[in-house]
């Protein structure tokens, strides 16, 4: 026989559609300043006339920390979606660095206390910076490259002459190891 | 380990928080605040190391290394989603 587990109470609550979920919440949390906060007790008497089942404070008190923690996530995922539109609109980063800097957008949204713009801008400067130094190896390869071209031109030249190749292999040793 | 945090417990925390805002990473450190907003506190940080051992061994959860911030970032896999609502 399969034995089918009873849902348990705060199943049932995390279960809720969000529209009813947001609503027990607003309950706790009005968003005026006017209207009283709803106790425990009360929205534990609301929710057994409202859907039918019993719920324990405990089990709505685990409830509510779930829900402000999925609340803040949403938000700050919410944030972050929105900062890697504007960024994709308004910047030449690569989606990667986008994605980076959402991510760190997230990160400081959900801690709260988290000084976002500043983040961001954070973020902005530390990729600026390891673009910067992409660059400066990219010019130090270049030059690298025109330096091997000028000596290959250089050793065409000097052919035959035993003094001369001595000196440009060490001068292309110099040039190996800088 | 604290008498009042089952092992299980701990486990189905952790992958219910990874399964908040699903897209994006979680450091341990904010895991572990997380967990504790969830359980009121007193999850150690070998407990939360042991409850993600334990979803990473069964690829329930999985982990990035993100270069730019030198941090392991922490995501649920599709096994882990369907793991949690199995329980619920």
């Amino acid at each position: 026989m399969i034995k089918i587990k009873k849902p348990r109470a705060d199943s049932k609550l995390k279960n809720l559609p969000e529209a009813e979920m947001e609503a027990i919440w607003l309950l706790m949390h009005p968003a005026d300043t006017e209207t009283q906060a709803w106790t425990l007790d009360a929205v534990a008497v609301h929710v057994q006339d409202t859907y039918r089942f019993s719920v324990a404070l405990s089990t709505l008190s685990e409830w509510h920390a779930w829900y402000a923690l999925k609340r803040r996530m949403e938000m700050a995922a919410q944030r972050a979606n929105q900062t890697s539109i504007e960024l994709a609109r308004n910047s030449d980063l690569s989606p990667e660095d986008i994605e980076r800097v959402a991510q760190t957008v997230f990160t400081a949204e959900t801690l709260e206390r988290g000084d976002v713009g500043g983040y961001v801008q954070l973020a902005k400067l530390r990729l600026a910076s390891s673009k910067q130094a992409i660059e400066r190896e990219k010019i130090a390869a270049s030059a690298k490259t025109k330096i091997e071209a000028g000596l290959d031109a250089l050793l065409a030249e000097i052919q035959g002459n035993p003094k001369a190749l001595k000196l440009f292999t060490d001068l292309q040793e110099a040039v190996a190891k800088a | 380990m604290n008498p009042i945090h089952s092992k299980a417990m701990v486990r189905r925390k952790v992958r219910e928080v990874l399964n908040m805002a699903p897209g994006y990473g979680k450091a341990e450190g904010l895991l572990l605040e997380y967990v504790h907003e969830l359980t009121g506190g007193n999850v150690s940080l070998q407990e939360l190391r042991d409850a993600m051992e334990y979803n990473h061994d069964r690829a329930y959860i999985r982990s990035e290394y993100d270069p730019e911030s030198e941090t392991v970032l922490w995501y649920i896999t599709p096994a882990g989603v369907a793991q949690q609502k199995s329980l619920t």
